[in-house]
């Protein structure tokens, strides 16, 4: 407990931390344009990181719960699943939370004594990571269900054609 | 003998950021989901462009002709003699970086390449280094890049991740326009045989049969003759669409999804309600059965050659004046390029509407009025009975397609159909809309199926943006004037704001439009029982 009290008090710098970690994940010009340009609809990804990963911090801390987590993870996965990353670089931000808490903690917090509350971190973390691989498999199966959507649509008529022969089929033995 | 094997701690050291890179390294990865696939030989063969030949851009060997970069630099040299615009542009960017943060694709991805300035930058480089004193003498001192295998399929990677939508020339203080720096990259990408074929199969089959889907007359006259029979379902009345009639007043042109793809239909369904109620004398062409122009995406040259099918169809039929249906880039050819290449079409009228009496002078020339002008000036004028409480259960938004939108600066005509047929309406926040819309993602021919992924990032801004009114005003139907955005907008939608369909204006019209003789309606076209009507129906 006395771990987590600790970070409750430095939640401010490990989430700024946290986004410049994941703003370091984008190449450096555009690091600086997801950061510094507020509008939401001028800067969408910059909007999305900035506003998840406070809730997404919070949610590791105890401080947000888990129907507030869960939006915010898909939301921030949804994003970087269609992003130029590999499936492991696309939840690998999540893991930054551990070295970033403890460079946080400070030295005393770091001491052998406090290893089975850092262990529960870690285990929040985890269990962060895991979530966000099963939303991203998710996103993955959803793209190829709306890439055979997509095609379907292009040859409408061609359907609504074939299906008129399926409701008025030639009598059998004809 | 096996690699060297990393130790734990070797593994445990993972950079997470991307490596760094200057923006003249040319070094593309083809990734999954990030490009098209290339232009068939037989498509470009038909189309008698040069140098067809089998490859795909995930090959290390492109089979590029041998004297390829020859070609390259006459080329450029050719266009910088031709076109002053390009010359002006390729001189006078100061690197301000107005354009830097507009692109839909920098906006998305943030991949610095796809700021419009450095987008140019790949080109302009170029041309520095074996156009310019400077380049020729001082290199890349002097901003000048060699012009190497790379260099191309660098150009090939990001001009064909451009839809040419000009948002960022809206930014530009020197009115540098983005999209004619992509279209001179691609004319240069094609002397060597390198395009996409979801634009070159088009094209192609724009010349064969008349549209890009490559349907036959035959299937075309099949297309609408089923619209027709669906549409008496739905309303009762029997409407007339003549096809190839000489001597018609109006001839109307379309994009081919429209009668082929959905939404499209639903906006087909639309038009052919409309002139049957007020009596339009008109005709459909099998011919000129495709209002978009994949030329444009492909070189000047087959602008023309594209659009001169219309026209000659519409001397062939003698008709007076062409009315043209919800289509983008049709419009941006029709505006900007159609007068000087193809026109004064001076064998037509200058439109006047046969019901209305207004005559149409914007189109003076081009003689080609936009199906929204048209009908907002028959709502205008009061001949039309509508009754919008047919849509209530659309709460629509507008997304202002790039080419109507910034090329001809129709904002008002479309906002003041739906007003006038829908009773709820909300707009997209300022910075989204009207000259600054965000391209859907896929125009220039990008919407394929092997692009996905970069589709999806290109869309996020334009999707982030009707996500906002869905949360917050309950809007369930993102309409357009586009049949490419009908088609992306779809998907989009599905993978960013599920729960929001995609509409033309014309399905719009189309339920609300009370037509003499008409049935009770208790379906919308797309048979959804209207509000009030579910008892009636079921």
């Amino acid at each position: 407990m006395a771990l987590m009290e600790s970070l409750h008090g430095r939640r401010a710098a490990i989430l700024e931390r946290w986004l410049q970690g994941v703003m370091e994940t984008y190449p450096a010009e555009t690091g600086r344009f997801f950061t510094q340009v507020k509008d939401p609809f001028a800067n969408p990804v910059g909007a999305t990181l900035s506003r998840e990963l406070a809730v997404l911090c919070d949610g590791v801390l105890g401080l947000a719960k888990p129907a507030e987590v869960a939006p915010a993870l898909e939301s921030l996965i949804k994003l970087r699943s269609v992003q130029d990353f590999s499936a492991s670089q696309v939840v690998s931000f999540i893991f930054f939370l551990k070295q970033i808490a403890r460079e946080q903690a400070g030295e005393a917090l770091r001491a052998a004594p406090m290893a089975a509350e850092w262990a529960a971190f870690d285990a929040r973390v985890d269990d962060l990571a895991l979530s966000a691989f099963d939303i991203y498999s998710a996103n993955r199966e959803t793209i190829c269900d709306i890439r055979l959507g997509e095609m379907r649509r292009k040859i409408f008529m061609l359907e609504k054609a074939s299906r008129l022969f399926d409701e008025d089929p030639e009598p059998s033995g004809s | 003998m096996a690699e060297k094997q990393p130790k734990p701690e070797d593994l445990a050291q993972v950079d997470y950021r991307p490596p760094k890179k200057g923006w003249m390294d040319p070094h593309v990865d083809f990734r999954k989901g990030t490009y098209c696939y290339s232009a068939l030989a037989k498509n470009i063969e038909y189309l008698g462009m040069p140098n067809p030949r089998d490859w795909q851009p995930f090959n290390a060997d492109w089979k590029l002709p041998p004297n390829w970069k020859q070609i390259i630099l006459d080329g450029m040299k050719d266009r910088l003699e031709k076109y002053r615009s390009f010359r002006l542009f390729m001189d006078i960017c100061v690197r301000c970086g107005a354009c830097a943060d507009k692109c839909h694709f920098y906006v998305g991805s943030g991949d610095p390449k796809n700021m419009p300035v450095l987008r140019a930058e790949l080109i302009r480089s170029v041309y520095r280094r074996y156009f310019t004193p400077a380049g020729k003498a001082f290199g890349a001192l002097a901003g000048g890049r060699e012009l190497t295998e790379d260099v191309i399929k660098e150009w090939f990677y990001y001009f064909y991740q451009c839809t040419e939508c000009r948002r960022c020339s809206v930014f530009c203080p020197y009115g540098i326009d983005q999209a004619e720096i992509t279209m001179i990259g691609r004319e240069l990408l094609n002397l060597l045989g390198l395009n996409i074929n979801w634009v070159i199969e088009p094209a192609a089959n724009c010349f064969r049969t008349g549209n890009h889907l490559g349907i036959q007359p035959h299937g075309f006259a099949d297309s609408i003759g089923f619209a027709v029979d669906e549409l008496e379902e739905i309303t009762g009345v029997r409407v007339e669409a003549p096809i190839n009639r000489k001597g018609a007043e109006v001839l109307f042109v379309t994009p081919s999804a429209d009668y082929f793809g959905t939404p499209h239909y639903y906006t087909l369904l639309g038009y052919l309600q409309l002139f049957h109620e007020i009596g339009l004398d008109y005709t459909w062409s099998a011919f000129a059965g495709e209002g978009g122009n994949f030329g444009l995406f492909t070189s000047h040259e087959m602008i023309k050659r594209l659009n001169n099918k219309i026209y000659a169809e519409a001397k062939r039929l003698g008709v007076k004046w062409i009315i043209g249906g919800e289509c983008g880039h049709m419009w941006r050819v029709i505006h900007q390029y159609m007068d000087t290449m193809n026109g004064p079409a001076n064998f037509l009228e200058v439109p006047k509407s046969p019901i209305t009496g207004t005559v149409f002078e914007n189109a003076k020339s081009t003689k080609m009025v936009h199906i929204t002008e048209f009908t907002s000036d028959l709502i205008r004028n009061g001949k039309l009975k509508l009754d919008p409480t047919r849509n209530d259960h659309w709460n629509v938004t507008f997304h202002d397609s790039c080419n109507p939108a910034r090329a001809m600066g129709l904002f008002e005509e479309p906002r003041y159909v739906i007003k006038n047929t829908c009773r709820n309406f909300h707009e997209m926040p300022e910075n989204t809309i009207r000259e600054q819309t965000f391209c859907c993602g896929s125009g220039a021919g990008l919407g394929t199926d092997e692009n996905f992924e970069m589709r999806m990032r290109g869309g996020l801004p334009r999707a982030n943006a009707v996500k906002h009114v869905h949360e917050t005003k309950g809007v369930n139907v993102l309409s357009c004037i586009c049949a490419i955005d009908k088609a992306n907008l779809s998907t989009l939608m599905e993978y960013w704001v599920p729960g929001v369909e995609v509409a033309g204006i014309h399905e719009f019209v189309g339920n609300a439009l009370v037509m003499k003789g008409e049935k009770e309606r208790t379906t919308d076209l797309r048979g959804t029982p209207l509000r009030g009507k579910e008892a009636a129906h079921a």
